[in-house]
């Protein structure tokens, strides 16, 4: 992989990182635009990543969001945050390994 | 409102393989310990109580947890009611609960930490947040003595919404070098510098609840594994997710396999006899 490819999958992610983060504080506040904000992120994550390399990443972080929005929506929080917990968590540190490559 | 915590909802489709990694990560003869969880009620209106923590703990392979009162909307002035839930919860399940006591700094506090240790409680929970507090104000430093010479753990909440944590705990970490103390959650906004200044102090403990997976691999990345506790924060976390947290974060950082036992277990459970 190319510097700048590495650069533009890491520029990704972090996007995609930044909106679960906004997603998340706006669940915890108990915010109206949660749901809004969970879509931003549902967005964020949407079509092929750039390069291709981190697609299994993204396939799990889309899943995780989507399951997540359906729990919101039922009003179930503990496996809604979880699961926005986790796939920020799984972009965070796919964050990180990119760093090291 | 105790919501639904079912470990299926928590563990079921796209969380099925993090769950499945999870557990495989976890040594299959280790009885995990959870160094940071609830009993009570909460002013967000949260809820747990002593059967919902043994179903919890069960259905995720939990054998032990440290638990406290949550901030509690009908805490007299000395938390005793709040305290006299958790304790009932232990007599309930003494070999599940390891029971933690709550004070409020800015009151006579005098009283309920005589009853407390008289009657077995095992630690202490502050919190700077709820009850609007610096870890230096004099009240707080006087507690912190006092539970140094009962000899009982502190466990300070140490994460979201803090923004004083090392400066103005770390002269008390100096003046009594056997206090035991348990940084919850991690002390997430200044783990590295928490973990510079508290490296050389062995009786600080951090806690990884409900910390992001990136802050963890800072702090695995820049302490002895042998200080960092996994803890859960229910209701505020959950088994799944905080268990993945912290194995995820030190997976990354290179921790050896041979250090995950004490991470989940035994570097606090040695605290407790």
């Amino acid at each position: 992989m190319e510097y700048a490819g590495v650069q533009l999958r890491t520029g990704h992610l972090l996007r995609v990182h930044g909106y679960l983060n906004m997603a998340i504080l706006s669940m915890w506040m108990r915010s109206p635009r949660a749901d809004v904000l969970m879509g931003m992120a549902e967005a964020s994550a949407r079509g092929r990543g750039p390069g291709g390399s981190d697609e299994e990443l993204l396939e799990r972080v889309r899943a995780l969001i989507l399951e997540s929005r359906e729990y919101f929506a039922e009003d179930d929080f503990p496996p809604a945050i979880g699961r926005m917990r986790v796939a920020q968590d799984l972009t965070s540190l796919g964050i990180i390994r990119l760093a090291g490559e | 409102m105790e919501q639904r915590h079912g470990i299926e909802a928590l563990t079921s489709g796209a969380m099925a393989s993090v769950w499945e990694w999870t557990k495989s990560k976890i040594p299959s003869d280790l009885g995990v310990f959870d160094a940071h969880a609830h009993i009570g009620v909460d002013i967000d209106g949260r809820t747990m109580t002593g059967e919902g923590m043994r179903e919890r703990m069960q259905a995720a392979g939990i054998v032990q947890s440290i638990v406290f009162p949550l901030n509690d909307p009908n805490a007299r002035d000395d938390y005793s009611g709040p305290n006299d839930v958790v304790w009932s919860a232990y007599e309930d399940y003494p070999d599940l609960f390891v029971p933690f006591f709550r004070l409020n700094p800015h009151l006579d506090y005098d009283g309920e930490f005589a009853r407390c240790i008289e009657r077995g409680f095992e630690g202490l929970k502050l919190h700077p947040v709820s009850q609007e507090f610096e870890l230096d104000n004099p009240k707080v430093v006087r507690l912190f003595g006092m539970a140094a010479g009962a000899n009982i753990p502190v466990l300070i909440h140490a994460g979201f919404a803090m923004q004083r944590i090392v400066e103005p705990l770390l002269p008390t970490v100096e003046k009594h070098p056997n206090l035991r103390l348990i940084l919850g959650h991690a002390a997430m906004v200044e783990t590295l510098e928490a973990a510079r200044q508290f490296e050389g102090h062995p009786n600080v403990l951090f806690e990884t609840s409900v910390v992001q997976a990136k802050d963890l691999y800072v702090l695995f990345s820049s302490l002895d594994p042998g200080r960092i506790s996994y803890g859960s924060d229910i209701p505020y976390g959950d088994y799944p997710s905080t268990l993945h947290a912290t194995l995820a974060a030190a997976d990354a950082a290179g921790v050896p396999d041979e250090h995950i036992p004490g991470i989940l277990s035994g570097n606090i459970r040695r605290w407790f006899g």
